[in-house]
Protein backbone atom coordinates (compact mmCIF):
# COMPACT_ATOMS: atom_id res chain seq x y z
CA UNK A 1 0.00 0.00 0.00
CA UNK A 2 1.60 3.44 -0.95
CA UNK A 3 1.42 6.72 1.38
CA UNK A 4 -1.77 7.46 -0.87
CA UNK A 5 -3.42 4.37 -0.70
CA UNK A 6 -2.69 5.18 3.06
CA UNK A 7 -4.30 8.30 3.10
CA UNK A 8 -7.42 7.17 1.17
CA UNK A 9 -7.87 4.46 4.05
CA UNK A 10 -7.85 6.68 6.79
CA UNK A 11 -10.11 8.74 5.22
CA UNK A 12 -12.26 5.99 4.08
CA UNK A 13 -12.16 4.54 7.81
CA UNK A 14 -13.78 8.07 8.73
CA UNK A 15 -16.65 7.97 6.30
CA UNK A 16 -17.50 4.48 6.67
CA UNK A 17 -18.09 5.40 10.27
CA UNK A 18 -20.15 8.01 10.00
CA UNK A 19 -22.38 5.53 7.60
CA UNK A 20 -22.36 3.00 10.35
CA UNK A 21 -23.17 6.43 12.60
CA UNK A 22 -25.96 7.04 10.01
CA UNK A 23 -27.71 3.33 10.05
CA UNK A 24 -27.61 3.30 14.21
CA UNK A 25 -28.99 6.55 14.37
CA UNK A 26 -32.06 5.91 11.97
CA UNK A 27 -32.19 2.32 13.41
CA UNK A 28 -32.93 4.25 16.87
CA UNK A 29 -35.10 6.70 15.58
CA UNK A 30 -37.12 4.26 13.64
CA UNK A 31 -37.48 1.78 16.49
CA UNK A 32 -38.91 4.22 18.85
CA UNK A 33 -41.23 5.51 15.53
CA UNK A 34 -42.23 2.02 16.05
CA UNK A 35 -42.76 1.71 19.67
CA UNK A 36 -45.10 5.38 19.93
CA UNK A 37 -47.46 4.25 16.91
CA UNK A 38 -47.69 0.27 18.06
CA UNK A 39 -46.10 -0.46 14.27
CA UNK A 40 -45.60 -4.41 14.95
CA UNK A 41 -44.36 -4.19 11.52
CA UNK A 42 -41.72 -1.83 11.32
CA UNK A 43 -40.32 -3.07 14.83
CA UNK A 44 -39.67 -6.68 12.83
CA UNK A 45 -37.73 -4.34 10.21
CA UNK A 46 -35.51 -2.75 13.02
CA UNK A 47 -34.95 -6.40 14.42
CA UNK A 48 -33.53 -7.86 11.46
CA UNK A 49 -31.79 -4.55 9.96
CA UNK A 50 -29.47 -5.09 13.38
CA UNK A 51 -27.70 -7.85 10.95
CA UNK A 52 -26.87 -5.07 8.62
CA UNK A 53 -25.10 -2.85 11.02
CA UNK A 54 -23.36 -5.86 12.25
CA UNK A 55 -22.00 -6.59 8.92
CA UNK A 56 -20.70 -2.82 8.46
CA UNK A 57 -18.94 -3.53 12.13
CA UNK A 58 -16.95 -6.75 10.43
CA UNK A 59 -16.24 -4.26 7.39
CA UNK A 60 -14.78 -1.35 9.63
CA UNK A 61 -13.20 -3.45 12.15
CA UNK A 62 -11.19 -5.71 9.38
CA UNK A 63 -10.32 -2.38 7.99
CA UNK A 64 -8.68 -1.21 11.18
CA UNK A 65 -6.53 -4.36 11.66
CA UNK A 66 -5.21 -4.18 8.08
CA UNK A 67 -3.96 -0.53 8.55
CA UNK A 68 -2.44 -1.65 11.95
CA UNK A 69 -0.92 -4.13 10.51
CA UNK A 70 0.26 -3.03 7.01
CA UNK A 71 0.75 0.77 7.71
CA UNK A 72 1.85 0.91 11.72
CA UNK A 73 -0.26 3.82 12.06
CA UNK A 74 1.32 6.70 14.96
CA UNK A 75 0.18 9.70 15.77
CA UNK A 76 -3.13 11.21 15.14
CA UNK A 77 -3.74 8.42 12.94
CA UNK A 78 -2.46 5.86 15.52
CA UNK A 79 -5.51 7.95 17.66
CA UNK A 80 -7.80 8.12 14.76
CA UNK A 81 -7.48 3.68 14.28
CA UNK A 82 -8.05 3.52 18.11
CA UNK A 83 -11.17 5.57 18.37
CA UNK A 84 -12.89 4.34 15.45
CA UNK A 85 -12.17 0.55 16.83
CA UNK A 86 -13.71 1.65 20.30
CA UNK A 87 -16.82 3.77 18.41
CA UNK A 88 -17.62 1.05 16.51
CA UNK A 89 -18.62 -0.99 19.46
CA UNK A 90 -20.49 1.69 20.92
CA UNK A 91 -22.57 2.15 17.44
CA UNK A 92 -22.78 -1.82 17.28
CA UNK A 93 -24.07 -1.78 20.90
CA UNK A 94 -26.59 1.13 20.37
CA UNK A 95 -27.66 -1.01 17.20
CA UNK A 96 -27.96 -3.88 19.30
CA UNK A 97 -30.46 -2.12 21.73
CA UNK A 98 -32.57 -0.69 19.28
CA UNK A 99 -33.33 -3.92 18.36
CA UNK A 100 -33.75 -5.46 21.78
CA UNK A 101 -36.55 -2.73 22.46
CA UNK A 102 -38.44 -3.51 19.24
CA UNK A 103 -37.94 -7.13 20.50
CA UNK A 104 -39.27 -6.31 24.14
CA UNK A 105 -42.56 -4.79 22.11
CA UNK A 106 -42.93 -7.05 19.76
CA UNK A 107 -42.70 -10.08 22.69
CA UNK A 108 -44.86 -7.77 25.17
CA UNK A 109 -47.81 -8.10 22.70
CA UNK A 110 -51.08 -5.77 22.32
CA UNK A 111 -50.98 -3.85 26.32
CA UNK A 112 -46.88 -2.92 26.14
CA UNK A 113 -48.03 -0.70 24.02
CA UNK A 114 -50.82 1.78 25.41
CA UNK A 115 -48.10 2.40 27.89
CA UNK A 116 -45.83 4.62 25.59
CA UNK A 117 -47.03 7.97 26.81
CA UNK A 118 -44.44 7.35 29.58
CA UNK A 119 -41.13 7.40 27.15
CA UNK A 120 -41.22 10.18 24.63
CA UNK A 121 -38.99 12.65 26.95
CA UNK A 122 -36.78 10.01 27.43
CA UNK A 123 -36.75 8.74 23.98
CA UNK A 124 -36.43 12.47 22.77
CA UNK A 125 -33.27 12.83 25.27
CA UNK A 126 -31.78 9.70 23.99
CA UNK A 127 -32.10 10.37 20.30
CA UNK A 128 -30.86 14.13 20.65
CA UNK A 129 -27.63 13.18 22.87
CA UNK A 130 -26.98 10.26 19.98
CA UNK A 131 -27.41 13.11 17.07
CA UNK A 132 -24.80 15.07 18.93
CA UNK A 133 -21.88 12.47 19.64
CA UNK A 134 -22.06 11.66 16.11
CA UNK A 135 -21.82 15.25 14.58
CA UNK A 136 -18.78 15.72 17.12
CA UNK A 137 -17.35 12.94 15.20
CA UNK A 138 -18.47 13.86 12.01
CA UNK A 139 -17.48 17.40 12.35
CA UNK A 140 -14.34 16.44 14.34
CA UNK A 141 -15.70 19.13 17.17
CA UNK A 142 -14.46 18.07 20.86
CA UNK A 143 -16.47 20.98 21.98
CA UNK A 144 -19.89 19.52 20.47
CA UNK A 145 -18.59 15.83 22.29
CA UNK A 146 -17.84 18.09 25.56
CA UNK A 147 -21.52 18.99 25.87
CA UNK A 148 -22.39 15.30 25.33
CA UNK A 149 -21.06 15.29 28.80
CA UNK A 150 -24.19 17.73 30.05
CA UNK A 151 -27.14 15.80 27.58
CA UNK A 152 -26.23 12.36 28.99
CA UNK A 153 -26.26 14.34 32.57
CA UNK A 154 -29.90 15.43 31.48
CA UNK A 155 -31.10 11.81 30.06
CA UNK A 156 -30.15 10.36 33.14
CA UNK A 157 -32.57 12.49 35.18
CA UNK A 158 -35.07 11.88 32.68
CA UNK A 159 -34.28 8.37 33.31
CA UNK A 160 -34.99 8.74 36.93
CA UNK A 161 -37.88 10.47 36.67
CA UNK A 162 -39.58 8.53 34.12
CA UNK A 163 -38.46 4.81 35.96
CA UNK A 164 -40.20 6.81 38.60
CA UNK A 165 -43.31 7.56 36.82
CA UNK A 166 -44.24 3.84 35.31
CA UNK A 167 -43.59 2.33 38.88
CA UNK A 168 -46.11 4.93 40.12
CA UNK A 169 -48.14 3.47 37.65
CA UNK A 170 -47.30 -0.36 38.54
CA UNK A 171 -48.17 0.57 42.18
CA UNK A 172 -51.58 2.16 41.27
CA UNK A 173 -52.75 -0.56 39.12
CA UNK A 174 -51.46 -3.66 39.29
CA UNK A 175 -52.86 -5.21 36.01
CA UNK A 176 -50.63 -2.86 34.65
CA UNK A 177 -47.48 -4.41 35.93
CA UNK A 178 -46.57 -6.79 33.02
CA UNK A 179 -46.88 -3.57 31.01
CA UNK A 180 -44.35 -1.53 32.92
CA UNK A 181 -41.79 -3.80 33.60
CA UNK A 182 -41.73 -4.38 29.66
CA UNK A 183 -41.32 -0.03 29.77
CA UNK A 184 -38.75 -0.41 32.34
CA UNK A 185 -36.90 -2.26 30.11
CA UNK A 186 -37.46 0.38 27.18
CA UNK A 187 -35.97 2.99 29.01
CA UNK A 188 -33.23 0.77 30.22
CA UNK A 189 -32.09 0.14 27.04
CA UNK A 190 -32.54 3.91 26.39
CA UNK A 191 -30.63 5.05 29.14
CA UNK A 192 -27.79 2.15 28.04
CA UNK A 193 -27.49 3.82 24.42
CA UNK A 194 -27.10 7.20 26.20
CA UNK A 195 -24.09 6.00 28.06
CA UNK A 196 -22.77 4.50 24.37
CA UNK A 197 -23.11 7.87 23.11
CA UNK A 198 -21.09 9.67 25.91
CA UNK A 199 -18.25 6.89 25.31
CA UNK A 200 -18.49 7.81 21.80
CA UNK A 201 -17.99 11.81 22.88
CA UNK A 202 -14.87 10.41 24.89
CA UNK A 203 -13.32 8.41 22.14
CA UNK A 204 -13.37 11.70 19.62
CA UNK A 205 -11.57 14.01 22.11
CA UNK A 206 -9.18 11.13 22.40
CA UNK A 207 -9.01 11.07 18.64
CA UNK A 208 -8.28 15.01 18.47
CA UNK A 209 -6.56 15.56 21.20
CA UNK A 210 -5.10 12.41 22.98
CA UNK A 211 -6.73 13.34 26.04
CA UNK A 212 -8.75 10.67 27.91
CA UNK A 213 -12.03 12.24 29.50
CA UNK A 214 -15.10 10.78 31.31
CA UNK A 215 -18.33 12.03 30.12
CA UNK A 216 -20.78 9.67 32.26
CA UNK B 1 24.14 10.40 32.76
CA UNK B 2 24.79 12.42 29.76
CA UNK B 3 23.74 16.64 30.15
CA UNK B 4 23.86 18.30 27.10
CA UNK B 5 24.00 22.33 27.10
CA UNK B 6 23.62 24.67 24.54
CA UNK B 7 25.57 22.43 22.13
CA UNK B 8 26.68 23.74 18.79
CA UNK B 9 28.29 21.76 15.82
CA UNK B 10 30.25 23.58 12.79
CA UNK B 11 31.65 21.84 9.85
CA UNK B 12 33.38 24.61 8.30
CA UNK B 13 30.71 27.68 7.77
CA UNK B 14 27.57 24.81 8.23
CA UNK B 15 26.22 24.45 11.22
CA UNK B 16 24.90 20.90 11.77
CA UNK B 17 23.53 21.04 15.41
CA UNK B 18 22.04 24.01 17.04
CA UNK B 19 21.48 24.81 20.66
CA UNK B 20 21.27 21.28 21.83
CA UNK B 21 19.99 20.78 25.12
CA UNK B 22 19.16 17.36 26.58
CA UNK B 23 19.39 15.32 29.82
CA UNK B 24 19.94 11.29 28.82
CA UNK B 25 18.90 9.22 31.44
CA UNK B 26 21.05 6.54 32.98
CA UNK B 27 19.81 2.96 32.26
CA UNK B 28 17.26 3.63 29.29
CA UNK B 29 17.21 3.47 25.85
CA UNK B 30 17.03 7.27 24.47
CA UNK B 31 16.69 6.83 20.66
CA UNK B 32 17.25 9.55 18.18
CA UNK B 33 14.80 9.94 14.85
CA UNK B 34 14.81 12.38 12.14
CA UNK B 35 15.41 12.32 8.25
CA UNK B 36 18.98 11.93 6.92
CA UNK B 37 20.86 14.65 7.29
CA UNK B 38 18.87 16.22 10.53
CA UNK B 39 21.54 15.85 12.76
CA UNK B 40 21.08 12.38 14.81
CA UNK B 41 24.00 10.68 13.82
CA UNK B 42 26.55 13.73 14.14
CA UNK B 43 24.47 14.52 17.71
CA UNK B 44 25.35 10.84 18.74
CA UNK B 45 29.34 11.00 17.59
CA UNK B 46 29.64 14.33 19.74
CA UNK B 47 28.56 11.86 22.96
CA UNK B 48 32.21 10.17 22.34
CA UNK B 49 33.85 12.82 20.06
CA UNK B 50 34.27 10.61 17.21
CA UNK B 51 33.65 13.87 15.73
CA UNK B 52 37.06 15.19 16.88
CA UNK B 53 38.45 13.13 13.69
CA UNK B 54 36.85 15.22 10.65
CA UNK B 55 38.94 18.66 9.68
CA UNK B 56 36.73 21.29 9.98
CA UNK B 57 34.43 20.62 12.72
CA UNK B 58 33.97 22.89 15.55
CA UNK B 59 31.94 22.54 18.57
CA UNK B 60 30.65 24.77 21.28
CA UNK B 61 28.52 24.33 24.42
CA UNK B 62 28.61 21.77 27.18
CA UNK B 63 28.33 18.01 27.06
CA UNK B 64 29.07 16.23 30.88
CA UNK B 65 29.13 13.10 31.29
CA UNK B 66 28.07 12.12 35.07
CA UNK B 67 29.04 15.81 35.85
CA UNK B 68 32.90 16.17 34.08
CA UNK B 69 33.27 17.75 30.89
CA UNK B 70 33.76 15.41 27.89
CA UNK B 71 35.41 18.18 26.13
CA UNK B 72 37.44 19.64 29.05
CA UNK B 73 40.10 17.61 30.44
CA UNK B 74 38.51 14.25 30.21
CA UNK B 75 41.15 11.79 28.55
CA UNK B 76 39.80 11.02 25.36
CA UNK B 77 40.91 7.35 25.43
CA UNK B 78 38.96 7.13 28.92
CA UNK B 79 36.03 8.58 27.52
CA UNK B 80 35.73 6.15 25.03
CA UNK B 81 36.18 2.76 26.93
CA UNK B 82 33.27 4.53 28.95
CA UNK B 83 31.21 4.95 25.84
CA UNK B 84 31.39 2.18 23.56
CA UNK B 85 30.14 2.29 20.10
CA UNK B 86 28.34 0.34 17.77
CA UNK B 87 27.93 1.05 13.79
CA UNK B 88 25.34 0.68 11.35
CA UNK B 89 27.54 -1.83 9.10
CA UNK B 90 29.17 -4.89 11.22
CA UNK B 91 32.56 -3.80 11.02
CA UNK B 92 34.44 -6.89 12.45
CA UNK B 93 38.12 -6.69 12.69
CA UNK B 94 39.98 -9.08 9.75
CA UNK B 95 40.71 -11.63 12.47
CA UNK B 96 39.17 -14.31 14.71
CA UNK B 97 36.06 -14.13 16.82
CA UNK B 98 38.22 -14.53 20.10
CA UNK B 99 40.44 -11.36 19.37
CA UNK B 100 38.06 -9.61 17.87
CA UNK B 101 36.30 -9.18 21.25
CA UNK B 102 39.99 -9.73 22.97
CA UNK B 103 41.14 -6.51 21.14
CA UNK B 104 40.13 -3.96 23.04
CA UNK B 105 41.10 -5.60 26.49
CA UNK B 106 44.28 -6.27 24.54
CA UNK B 107 44.98 -2.70 24.13
CA UNK B 108 44.00 -1.90 27.50
CA UNK B 109 46.98 -4.26 28.86
CA UNK B 110 45.08 -7.31 29.61
CA UNK B 111 47.62 -10.14 28.72
CA UNK B 112 46.48 -13.05 30.87
CA UNK B 113 44.85 -16.10 28.74
CA UNK B 114 42.53 -17.03 31.94
CA UNK B 115 41.82 -13.08 32.24
CA UNK B 116 41.07 -13.03 28.67
CA UNK B 117 38.92 -16.15 28.41
CA UNK B 118 36.96 -15.32 30.96
CA UNK B 119 36.09 -11.77 29.74
CA UNK B 120 35.86 -12.85 25.80
CA UNK B 121 32.71 -15.49 27.34
CA UNK B 122 31.04 -12.89 29.49
CA UNK B 123 31.13 -10.19 26.29
CA UNK B 124 29.91 -13.27 24.14
CA UNK B 125 27.03 -14.40 26.79
CA UNK B 126 25.62 -10.47 27.20
CA UNK B 127 25.85 -10.01 23.69
CA UNK B 128 23.81 -13.64 23.21
CA UNK B 129 25.93 -14.94 20.82
CA UNK B 130 28.62 -17.70 23.13
CA UNK B 131 26.39 -20.05 22.20
CA UNK B 132 26.20 -19.86 18.66
CA UNK B 133 30.12 -19.25 18.17
CA UNK B 134 31.83 -21.06 21.52
CA UNK B 135 32.94 -24.19 19.46
CA UNK B 136 34.51 -21.84 16.30
CA UNK B 137 36.22 -19.33 18.20
CA UNK B 138 39.07 -19.50 16.35
CA UNK B 139 36.99 -19.10 13.14
CA UNK B 140 37.43 -15.81 11.27
CA UNK B 141 34.58 -13.44 12.55
CA UNK B 142 34.18 -12.54 8.60
CA UNK B 143 32.90 -15.90 8.85
CA UNK B 144 29.70 -14.96 10.19
CA UNK B 145 25.98 -13.91 9.37
CA UNK B 146 25.81 -10.08 9.58
CA UNK B 147 23.51 -10.70 12.35
CA UNK B 148 26.38 -12.22 14.16
CA UNK B 149 29.00 -9.88 12.84
CA UNK B 150 27.06 -7.09 14.42
CA UNK B 151 26.43 -9.06 17.96
CA UNK B 152 30.75 -9.87 17.84
CA UNK B 153 30.83 -5.86 17.47
CA UNK B 154 28.58 -5.81 19.91
CA UNK B 155 30.29 -8.44 22.50
CA UNK B 156 33.81 -6.59 21.70
CA UNK B 157 31.69 -3.08 22.62
CA UNK B 158 31.01 -4.49 26.25
CA UNK B 159 34.42 -6.25 26.37
CA UNK B 160 35.99 -2.70 27.92
CA UNK B 161 32.90 -2.79 29.96
CA UNK B 162 31.54 0.67 29.20
CA UNK B 163 28.82 2.97 30.80
CA UNK B 164 27.15 3.69 28.09
CA UNK B 165 26.29 1.81 24.39
CA UNK B 166 26.37 3.87 21.50
CA UNK B 167 24.58 1.95 18.65
CA UNK B 168 24.10 4.31 14.93
CA UNK B 169 21.33 2.12 13.17
CA UNK B 170 23.00 -1.12 14.41
CA UNK B 171 20.08 -2.44 12.38
CA UNK B 172 19.88 -1.12 9.13
CA UNK B 173 21.52 -3.65 7.64
CA UNK B 174 19.82 -6.66 9.21
CA UNK B 175 17.13 -9.38 7.73
CA UNK B 176 13.86 -8.49 10.62
CA UNK B 177 15.43 -11.84 12.83
CA UNK B 178 18.49 -10.39 13.45
CA UNK B 179 17.31 -6.92 14.08
CA UNK B 180 14.73 -8.43 16.78
CA UNK B 181 17.45 -10.46 18.58
CA UNK B 182 19.95 -7.04 18.28
CA UNK B 183 16.28 -5.63 19.93
CA UNK B 184 16.25 -7.95 22.25
CA UNK B 185 19.41 -7.79 23.27
CA UNK B 186 19.65 -4.23 23.78
CA UNK B 187 16.65 -4.30 26.07
CA UNK B 188 17.86 -6.79 28.66
CA UNK B 189 21.37 -4.57 27.97
CA UNK B 190 19.78 -1.74 29.71
CA UNK B 191 19.58 -3.04 33.52
CA UNK B 192 23.40 -2.71 33.38
CA UNK B 193 24.26 0.37 30.00
CA UNK B 194 23.03 3.13 28.74
CA UNK B 195 22.06 2.81 25.80
CA UNK B 196 22.08 5.63 22.80
CA UNK B 197 20.29 4.56 19.50
CA UNK B 198 20.30 6.74 16.19
CA UNK B 199 17.46 4.37 14.00
CA UNK B 200 15.53 5.21 10.86
CA UNK B 201 12.71 2.79 12.16
CA UNK B 202 10.63 4.43 14.27
CA UNK B 203 8.89 1.29 15.07
CA UNK B 204 12.27 -0.01 16.41
CA UNK B 205 12.16 3.53 18.52
CA UNK B 206 8.61 2.28 19.74
CA UNK B 207 9.49 -0.77 20.90
CA UNK B 208 12.59 -0.32 22.60
CA UNK B 209 13.50 3.21 23.68
CA UNK B 210 12.26 4.84 26.86
CA UNK B 211 12.75 8.20 25.74
CA UNK B 212 13.06 9.56 22.01
CA UNK B 213 14.32 12.25 20.33
CA UNK B 214 12.90 13.94 17.22
CA UNK B 215 15.82 15.73 15.13
CA UNK B 216 15.32 18.05 12.05
CA UNK B 217 17.54 20.71 10.21
CA UNK B 218 20.44 20.31 13.52
CA UNK B 219 17.51 21.08 15.87
CA UNK B 220 15.86 19.17 19.04
CA UNK B 221 12.60 19.80 17.99
CA UNK B 222 11.31 17.41 20.63
CA UNK B 223 12.14 15.43 23.18
CA UNK B 224 10.31 13.11 26.16
CA UNK B 225 9.09 10.15 26.66
CA UNK B 226 8.50 7.52 23.75
CA UNK B 227 5.00 6.57 24.44
CA UNK B 228 4.24 10.12 23.98
CA UNK B 229 6.03 11.36 21.10
CA UNK B 230 4.24 8.36 19.02
CA UNK B 231 0.50 8.66 20.42
CA UNK B 232 0.49 12.48 21.04
CA UNK B 233 3.38 14.32 19.86
CA UNK B 234 3.50 17.98 20.97
CA UNK B 235 4.75 19.23 18.02
CA UNK B 236 2.81 19.57 14.55
CA UNK B 237 6.58 18.86 12.60
CA UNK B 238 6.96 15.82 14.93
CA UNK B 239 3.27 14.52 14.10
CA UNK B 240 4.15 15.12 10.15
CA UNK B 241 6.90 13.21 10.53
CA UNK B 242 6.03 10.36 11.82
CA UNK B 243 2.78 9.92 10.44
CA UNK B 244 4.77 10.01 6.91
CA UNK B 245 3.13 13.56 5.98
CA UNK B 246 6.74 14.98 6.43
CA UNK B 247 7.87 17.84 3.52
Amino acid sequence: MTRNNYEESLKGLYHDTITMAGMVENALIQAMKAVSKGDDALAHVIIEGDAEINAKYDEIEAKCVNLIATQQPLARDLRLVVSVMNIIVDLERMGDHAADICSMMVEAGGDAWSGTEFIPEMTQHTIDLVKKAIDAYAYNDSELAEAVRTMEQEQDEAFHATVERIVCDMEQEPSRVRRGVTLLFVVKYLERIGDHAANLGESVIYSLTGRHEKLN
Amino acid sequence: MFEVKNLNLFYGDFQALKEINMHIPKNKITAFIGPSGCGKSTFLKTLNRMNDLIDGCRITGDVRLDGEDIYGSMDVNLLRKRVGMVFQKPNPFPMSIYDNVAYGLRTHGIRKKAKLDEIVEKSLRDASCWDEVKDRLKKSALSLSGGQQQRICIARALAIQPDVLLMDEPTSALDPISTVKIEDLATSLKERYTIVIVTHNMQQAGRISDKTGFFLHGEVVEFGDTQTLFSNPADKRTEDYITGRFG
